[in-house]
């Protein structure tokens, strides 16, 4: 209970401190204009999202050794979470791109491989779905969550080579990134943070909700309801 | 092949589908040369525990072992040791009799005597004349008798037997008896299901009532004593039999 | 939770044994019912068919989306043929039949993968002609052979592991490729890639790489799937 409240407010101080950084500290790029300081937003929820499927990846590994079902829940909080970055970081960046490069969408290797991530991520959760409840589920899931993982690399491989084959019109925004004022660096630290942060509460709250969701239907069962 | 291990001993045995308990810490142990004959109603644990003894279901809890081997590690193993008759055939339906027959016992690593092995085994349950009918042309009758030759083909010491009486008819049934009389004079050891007391009580040594996932009653059987049976069955389970 | 043998015990079928006992059971049943290569052979030139109506016919166009047209067309019919290659085991309770055997459960899946893989094969040399003939393309291409013999078995390879979850799942027919496309990607790009390469009559150095990337794929997940395949089919 402690660790969560703790958790929740360390999120809560970071994501505060990471906004007003954002809008009252971080200059403005002078190429890209305004409209870079969604990056600090884009970024994080992209590398956090990256972080979760990793997660997913080491307790489904865990799981298949161990058995564990704490393992098992930590890996479905995870890909839950994980889509829901991903999601909010495909968006963050098409909101970007519109103004900035005309299109809301480019076949960059780093959006294609976050596109087939997040559809990977939401099988993950359609399996989870629909696989006979319990066990079966968790094997089958924590099965993709190694396969998806393993993917990653290759997909971004794939993604790399078939831009260069189809350059694109349009330039990309890590070009830029090198050349990083430090107020720029030291924003995106914090936000990374804050980020980081908010998905630590978010799985803390999400796995003990699943693990009390099981316990309700044991006890359903033992009490003789269902 | 019997073992100074028993047949069977499962202790403290739970098995859980999903949230749903269906073995509830089960205690039992068989030795060799004993058929069991297992009654209970729909639901309460019979054929789960036929499958997690036959290796094809994880136990969640408990302790099990078949002759000796700790089936959580050593479930390949185990598997040569057990034939197994459910209510599916798990016979390939456009498949011919001796196909099936021949493909398991390649299976079991009979690879030379393969064809002998399907033979003998389909000989012993009066399926010479079908050998070579696809399994789909077949009355379920005869798939029923053609599956038990599945499950006896690489004479395993343990048989178990998912309500064999369904589907089969007076031949087979008798064919049936003959087959447990002879595998427990060999030693082996069976484990029957079934809703038919006297036949039950016939064919078996001893008779055990299972119940909420867990064994109620267990005692030699007589079949002469099938009306006491029926009683003591109601006074486990609250239901008939 | 691996499998393992004491020794002096009774073996199973030698691995070899076991994988072409369960092969010899697909073809022999595939040969008896051709409920896989005939239906899907007749799907793929269907969409091969629709293709040429929905593409405009000027053949420079043609040239650029012909490779994409074709790996629509293959991905289709192998995410049927995976779909029946499991189907037919749970029909009868075949596939617990299979796992009553005291054979490696990774044996079973070369088997059933193995299966998969040469019906998928024979599905795509059938069409290939058809396909070459409609949008008048060379046949004859032996960097085209090793892409489609490659890619192919790098369907088979995860799409085995998925078909043997979806065929337990509600949903199944739409769960499969749900599950297969995301993580097929990589070989779809690679190999509509290599294959406009070899149709733009460039050298087998200019695409080498996304060969190379089609054979890391096929090896990492032959292993990965068959050292996961227990979870999958255990229950």
């Amino acid at each position: 209970m402690t660790l969560r409240m703790s958790l929740l407010g360390l999120s809560a101080a970071l994501m505060l401190t990471a906004l007003a950084m954002v809008f009252f500290y971080a200059p403005t790029d002078i190429v890209l204009g305004v409209s870079q300081r969604i990056f600090y937003v884009h970024v994080p929820l992209a590398l956090v999202g990256f972080l979760a499927f990793a997660v997913v990846a080491v307790c489904s590994i865990g799981y298949l050794w161990k058995g564990s079902e704490r393992m098992d829940n930590v890996a479905y909080a995870a890909a839950e979470i994980g889509v829901l970055f991903t999601s909010l970081m495909l968006i963050t960046g098409m909101l970007w791109a519109k103004p900035a490069w005309g299109v809301w969408w480019s076949w960059s290797p780093q959006l294609t491989t976050s596109l087939i991530l997040w559809f990977l991520y939401a099988a993950y959760l359609m399996l989870r779905a629909y696989a006979p409840p319990g066990e079966t589920a968790a094997r089958y899931a924590a099965v993709l969550g190694i396969i998806g993982f393993i993917d990653v690399p290759i997909v971004y491989m794939a993604a790399r080579w078939w831009r260069d084959l189809h350059p694109n019109k349009v330039l990309g925004p890590l070009a830029e990134e090198s050349a990083l004022e430090p107020p720029m660096q030291l924003t995106f630290l914090v936000s990374i943070l804050a980020f980081t942060a908010l998905f630590a509460w978010l799985m803390t709250e999400r796995t003990e909700l699943r693990r009390q969701e099981i316990q309700v239907e044991r006890m359903r069962y033992i009490y003789g309801e269902a | 092949m019997a073992s100074t291990h028993p047949a069977i001993s499962a202790a403290g045995l739970a098995k859980r589908f999903g949230n749903r308990p269906v073995l509830r810490g089960l205690d039992l142990e068989l030795g060799w040369g004993s058929v069991l004959a297992l009654f209970g109603p729909n639901g309460a644990g019979k054929t789960t525990l036929l499958r997690t003894l036959a290796g094809l279901t994880r136990h969640s809890g408990g302790a099990l072992r078949i002759a000796g081997l700790d089936i959580a590690g050593r479930r390949a193993d185990a598997r040569h040791l057990v034939g197994v008759v459910m209510h599916q055939t798990f016979l390939y339906d456009d498949l011919t009799v001796a196909e099936n027959l021949r493909f398991y016992a390649r299976m079991h690593g009979l690879g030379a005597t393969a064809a002998e092995r399907a033979a003998s085994a389909a000989g012993a349950l009066g399926l010479d004349a079908v050998m070579n009918a696809r399994v789909r042309t077949l009355s379920n009758g005869m798939q029923k008798r053609a599956a038990l030759a599945r499950a006896v083909l690489h004479r395993p010491p343990l048989l178990l037997l998912d309500e064999p009486e369904t589907g089969l008819d007076q031949d087979a049934m008798l064919a049936l008896e003959q087959l447990l009389a002879r595998h427990r004079e060999a030693g082996g050891s069976a484990i029957v299901t079934t809703h038919g007391v006297e036949q039950g009580l016939r064919i078996a040594d001893r008779a055990a009532i299972i119940h909420n996932g867990r064994i109620a009653y267990d005692a030699p059987a007589d079949a002469s004593d099938a009306d006491d049976f029926r009683r003591l069955y109601a006074e486990h389970t609250g239901a008939s039999l | 939770m691996s499998e393992q043998r004491a020794p002096g015990a009774p073996t199973g079928a030698s691995w070899w044994a076991a994988i072409l006992a369960v092969l010899w059971k697909d073809l022999l049943l595939e040969s008896r019912t051709r409920e896989i290569v005939t239906p899907i052979v007749v799907f793929s030139l269907l969409v091969i068919v629709i293709f040429s109506f929905v593409l405009d016919p000027n053949p420079r166009l043609i040239e650029s989306v012909a490779p994409g047209a074709l790996w629509v067309a293959f991905t289709f019919a192998g995410i049927l043929g995976l779909n029946r290659a499991f189907a037919l085991e749970k029909e009868r309770g075949g596939m617990e039949g299979l796992l009553l055997s005291p054979v490696g459960r990774d044996l079973l899946y070369f088997g059933k993968m193995l299966g998969a893989f040469l019906f998928m094969l024979v599905v795509e040399i059938i069409m290939l002609p058809a396909f070459s003939a409609v949008f008048n393309l060379p046949l004859v291409e032996p960097g085209l052979w090793l892409v489609i013999v490659l890619a192919t078995f790098g369907f088979a390879t995860v799409g085995t592991a998925f078909a043997a979850m979806a065929v337990n799942t509600r949903a199944r027919e739409i769960l499969l490729p749900v599950l297969f496309f995301p993580v097929a990607a990589p070989v779809i790009i690679a190999a509509a890639e290599a294959t406009r390469a070899v149709y733009a009559g460039d050298s087998f150095a200019d695409y080498s790489n996304w060969v190379g990337l089609i054979a890391a794929f096929d090896v990492i997940f032959a292993v990965v799937a068959a050292a996961t395949f227990e979870f999958i089919v255990n229950e």
